[in-house]
């Protein structure tokens, strides 16, 4: 019976080849994934440990203690006291302060902030090579990288300055550039370099501001006598001296720190990998679907064999088995094939990498870890065994007596199967709404059960929908072939053709759809997200960017003068200016003080209705009301506001003691809103400059409200105004770089998770063109009847790209519909609770969905329209 | 297209004559090998005839049908329907050719599993991208009840016995009105009563429709419905046959057999 299966399986190898490449590739994603997941594991670990060199012992400072029964982790670092005991061990040859605190470089306006390093005559202890100059050798020299050089443009034997800043005081150190460095370990590329100088250097710096200070290092390298052997006793004895001195703190060498990283790695790695997987189990569900199809259709074209070999003896459970042992055989080739691409692509990627210099602590390659090999092996095998049971059991329902007549195939069967399965894929669709709904239901009362119960419902229809698509799917083509009914005979042909296998169709527009679906809900979730924070992003923050002007009125040339600029930005829709003036306030609690506050006073003029994303920002501004923020206490609303002004800043003492109190007016409190300060109406604010009769020249543009144009470039433009204001004392603060962060966020999130599936979609594809293929060989004769009667080359070519884009186009259509419902459910219940959903769909995503998709089904009908254009007329008269 | 070839004006003969052949020739593999499934045919079929090709197995019947409908191409000389040059014409021309002008019944009925039996019978007309006009539905109700098909319009190939599919077929064929109808073996597939029922169908559609076929059979009973019958043998034409009954035929074969029985055991093509 083996070689039977062999000989079927030579016979049919075209066909198995493309039922295989889904398997392959669903394989093929597993073992990259696990492969991957080692790439993650090395590449973390080598920029954990680069930046130890190769030290004899490392001292972290970090201590686990038990406290009243919790574990406790101290992040200590080593202190500068601690370090100079342990550089005078006798033991001890030589040690590195790896970063003894972050230090600002600076050259003009440019500031860069660096770790420092402490240089070391051990060549053991530094990563860092010299591309130009030497090692810092006294107090007053430094090292910095290469790009560092460039970019602030010094070069060796120049000064430059490193400044200490606490927050209040700064001082400024010069220091010689002694050397320009190089990292080819990535020891430091997550800080983006590291400045070298020497212990002292360190220690003068770490005193700059205060003579009592001193630094405190993130860990300590330090090299002992090549004499003591790591694993002597005197090794560990000078290892426990080390973690005396640092209180007890651990102390290890680079084999201890290595396994403790990959500890810490492994877990994130596998949460990572975890969520990979899951979409490599939806390639390969996808790949199953494709795989059962391939194996029925092989089926049926075998009847007669079949038949023959049940007629000559052999029992249904030889032929299931046959069928069974066939898939296990296509199983086993297809996922070794997948686990060596999926191998080779990861290793070529690297290579890649490595090539391009990209990052150091990218390994050149990865050694294979052995669920890479077993797991996608077992995972490809089991699933293609058991997506051909079906096929195997509907083998085994062809009868003897079909080798004796002309059969164009095995019927299909809607027996007790078809009902369990109806009545199954009911409960699950049905339950699964009906969860959904008690999602709805429940979404405020506790927004954990909503989700939950909307996350399982969803999963439940989904399947469900999956189970019972060859229930529905058919009435979908019914419904789209009526549409093509208009263009012509070729589409006719096609829509007649697509119905009269319904499961066929079904399977391999489920195929499809399954991955449509899962990428449409991530577009469409993702643009609901990014439109709900937006609104939300309108509500908090109702102007794009908003320039605040600081400074006294002599700079108000210079202002207008950067204001203009921006204006006339292309990035830049419209900007509108606010006046300000410094005055002073008092409200009924606060008239007993003994001094007086002082604030600004703006004007919203009705031009900032121009520049507003939210319209109803200021609306709460009307003629004697005034909109604040910042004070202490906040102002309730309605609550009544002294605003005077003294025109002085000396103001001591209660607000009726000053001058101008006589000339305050009364304002009653709008509302709130956070851009400091009191609003006033232009009106108002003229009014209250006219009665105070305050100087024209103390009243400067204290905003520039800026729209950035739908069209441009966010951080394009906000980089422009940055520059235009760089010139002048004022600061830019606004929404548009949340909405931009937020949406990069989501984008490339998106762009990962849609490429992920874009292998399930890719796989069914491969369905799409399989389906076609076997199609035309069972219509061999029908074609060359058509062909006999007068239908054209070309007429069949189209016949048969309409078809392809017909179930690609029906998958297409199910699969955004259905992404569609979900994202919708999703966003309803996750986003309920910051605020009203805004459903949004990113139109161009869904027209992309649908070109791929019918592009695919075009390109999938290509190769086997080939083959059925050069069957010859002459075939519809043969007999076989 | 159409040169006098051999001292035949095929222009001139077009009223009378619908299809022929001169010097046709189809030759498989070469050298020692070669096999010579036809070796320069000249025979005309006229029109309004309903003619038998008859032959034992491998003498070339199905391949001179076959050169003669543009299904296939020849080695040499020239194959004319009417006026024009089947040989000449590219595929798409002969396509044109074969949904226009030329009518296909075949052994095995050839009916399209998912269009029921009017949509088949349109299938043509369909292909051509024609609307089903005034005229094409008088002929279609013409051809229903004369084929007896009037009730079957809307059943498909699957709900009609073998006989019915064959007059379908016919009814496919018939319905562009073509110049010619090639019928290979219709009858092959059939059992005696519904052979004879589409025999004879053919011959009403010649002899009250004016149409011209042209069969390929191996029976002789059913070449006995034909107005003539071409004998054909080792790829030539071996007798000619007017008026033909069963007895004639079968007389003409048996004569063919004395001929040359080593041809047919050569293998050649039929």
């Amino acid at each position: 019976m083996l070689r039977v299966t062999l000989f079927q399986m030579r016979q049919n190898i075209g066909r198995l080849i493309a039922a295989g490449i889904a398997i392959l590739i669903g394989t093929a994603f597993i073992a990259a994934t696990f492969m991957g997941g080692q790439v993650f594991v090395q590449t973390s670990q080598n920029s954990m440990t680069a930046e130890y060199a190769n030290a004899d012992l490392v001292a972290t400072g970090v201590k686990t203690v038990i406290e009243n029964g919790y574990e406790n982790t101290y992040y200590n670092g080593v202190s500068e006291a601690q370090a100079n005991k342990i550089k005078d061990l006798p033991e001890v040859t030589g040690i590195v302060v790896n970063n003894g605190g972050f230090f600002a470089l600076t050259t003009g306006a440019r500031q860069e902030y660096l770790p420092f390093v402490t240089v070391s005559d051990q060549p053991n202890l530094t990563t860092l090579e010299y591309e130009q100059g030497k090692a810092p050798a006294t107090a007053n020299e430094i090292a910095v990288p290469v790009k560092i050089g460039t970019r602030f443009d010094v070069a060796v034997g120049q000064t430059l300055k490193v400044t200490v800043d606490d927050g209040e005081n700064q001082a400024v150190k010069e220091f010689t550039v002694s050397g320009l460095t190089n990292d080819p370990h990535g020891s430091y590329s997550k800080y983006g370099g590291a400045a070298l100088t020497t212990f002292d250097g360190l220690a003068n710096l770490s005193r700059a501001l205060d003579k009592t200070a001193s630094f405190n290092a993130d860990s300590l390298l330090v090299a002992i006598d090549p004499a003591i052997h790591p694993g002597t006793p005197t090794f560990d004895q000078v290892q426990e001296h080390i973690s005396a001195i640092t209180d007890g703190a651990k102390v290890s060498t680079l084999e201890q720190l290595t396994a403790d990283s990959l500890k810490a790695v492994t877990g994130d790695s596998n949460i990572i990998m975890t969520a990979v997987l899951a979409f490599a189990a939806v390639a390969l569900l996808v790949a199953a679907l494709v795989i059962s199809n391939t194996f029925q259709v092989l089926v049926a074209q075998r009847a007669r064999t079949l038949a023959l070999l049940r007629c000559v003896g052999a029992n249904t459970k030889q032929i299931k088995r046959s069928v069974l042992v066939e898939a296990l055989i296509l199983g086993v080739i297809a996922s070794a094939g997948g686990i060596v691409v999926g191998i080779l692509l990861v290793e070529v990627i690297l290579w890649g990498v490595g090539l391009a210099n990209i990052s150091a602590a990218v390994p050149t390659s990865v050694g294979v870890p052995l669920t890479a090999i077993w797991v996608p092996l077992l995972a490809g095998t089991v699933v293609t065994v058991l997506a051909s049971l079906v096929p195997a059991r509907v083998a085994t329902r062809v009868a003897p007596l079909a080798a004796l007549r002309p059969i164009e195939g095995v019927a299909e069967t809607r027996g007790r199967a078809g009902k369990i399965r109806t009545v199954f894929s009911a409960l699950l669709v049905f339950g699964g709404v009906a969860l959904m709904v008690l999602g709805f239901v429940q979404r405020d009362s506790s927004i954990t059960t909503a989700v939950i119960a909307g996350l399982l419902g969803g999963a439940s229809s989904f399947v469900g929908l999956i189970i019972s698509a060859v229930l529905w799917v058919p009435s979908v083509v019914a419904g789209f072939g009526l549409l093509f009914k208009r263009f012509g005979a070729p589409a006719r042909l096609a829509s007649a053709n697509i119905a009269r296998n319904p499961r066929r169709t079904a399977s391999t527009a489920t195929a499809l759809f399954i991955g449509v679906t899962l990428v449409s809900l991530l577009s469409i979730g993702a643009s609901t997200a990014t439109a709900t924070m937006n609104k939300e992003l309108d509500k908090t923050f109702p102007i794009d960017l908003q320039a605040q002007f600081y400074g006294n009125p002599d700079d108000e040339a210079s202002n207008q003068d950067a204001i203009s600029q921006i204006r006339s930005l292309p990035g830049v829709a419209a900007v509108a200016t606010s006046r300000w003036v410094i005055g002073q306030y008092a409200t009924e609690l606060n008239m007993t003080d003994e001094w007086t506050n002082s604030t600004g006073f703006y004007e919203i003029s009705s031009d900032v209705n121009s520049v507003l994303r939210n319209p109803s920002a200021f609306a709460a501004l009307a003629p004697g009301k005034v909109l604040t923020s910042g004070m202490y206490p906040p102002l309730k609303e309605g609550e009544k506001v002294q605003l005077f002004y003294s025109g002085t800043n000396e103001v001591e003492g209660s607000a009726e003691k000053q001058p101008g109190w006589n000339t305050r007016m009364e304002f009653a409190v709008g509302g709130t809103n956070n851009m400091g300060g009191f609003l006033l109406e232009t009106a108002d604010f003229d009014k209250f400059l006219a009665n105070a009769q305050v100087d024209p020249k103390s009243v400067t543009t204290g905003y520039a409200f800026i729209k950035i144009a739908d069209d441009a470039n966010v951080s394009d433009t906000v980089d422009a105004v940055r520059d235009i204001l760089s010139n002048t004392n004022s600061s830019l603060d606004g929404a548009a770089m949340q909405r931009q962060m937020f949406q990069d966020v989501i984008n490339v999130m998106l762009l990962v998770l849609v490429g992920l599936l874009g292998v399930a979609v890719l796989i069914a594809l491969i369905g799409v063109a399989n389906t076609l293929s076997l199609s035309i060989i069972e219509r061999r004769r029908e074609n060359a009847t058509l062909r006999a009667v007068g239908m054209s080359r070309r007429q069949l070519r189209f016949s048969l790209a309409y078809e392809g884009m017909l179930i690609a186009g029906i998958g297409a259509f199910v699969g955004v519909l259905l992404g569609g419902i979900y994202a919708w459910v999703g966003a309803s219940l996750l986003l309920s609770e910051l605020t009203s959903v805004q459903f949004a769909v990113r139109w161009t995503d869904i027209v992309i969905i649908f070109v791929i998709a019918l592009g695919a089904g075009l390109l999938a009908s290509v190769l086997p329209a080939r083959s059925a254009v050069r069957t010859s007329p002459v075939e519809a008269l043969a007999v076989d | 297209m159409s040169q006098p070839i051999g001292g035949y004006d095929a222009s001139s003969a077009s009223a009378s004559i619908a299809v022929s052949a001169r010097g046709l020739s189809k030759h498989y593999g070469s050298g020692a090998s070669i096999v010579r499934a036809l070796d320069g045919v000249d025979v005309d079929f006229a029109q309004g005839q309903f003619t038998a090709i008859m032959g034992p197995s491998g003498s070339g019947k199905s391949t001179l049908m076959h050169l003669l409908a543009g299904l296939d191409s020849a080695t040499s000389g020239h194959a004319f329907i009417g006026s024009t040059d089947v040989t000449s014409l590219n595929d798409d021309q002969l396509t044109t050719l074969r949904r226009d002008r030329v009518g296909f019944v075949f052994q095995s009925f050839n009916l399209l599993p998912m269009f029921n039996a009017e949509q088949n019978i349109l299938l043509p007309l369909t292909l051509a991208n024609k609307k089903v006009g005034k005229e094409d539905r008088d002929w279609l109700n013409t051809l229903a009840p004369t084929l007896g098909l009037t009730e079957r319009l809307d059943h498909r190939p699957s709900e009609l016995s073998g006989g019915q599919q064959q007059r379908v077929a016919i009814a496919r064929a018939l319905i562009a009105r073509p110049e010619v109808v090639f019928a290979d073996e219709p009858t092959g597939n059939l059992d005696s009563r519904s052979g004879s029922e589409v025999l004879a169908f053919l011959r009403q559609s010649v002899r009250e429709l004016g149409r011209t076929i042209i069969m390929v059979t191996h029976d002789p009973a059913a070449a006995a419905y034909a107005d003539r019958v071409v004998l054909i043998a080792d790829g030539k034409i071996a007798g000619d046959i007017k008026d033909p009954t069963p007895e004639s035929v079968l007389a003409g074969l048996d004569a063919l057999r004395n001929f040359d029985a080593t041809a047919v055991r050569s293998g050649e093509r039929g």
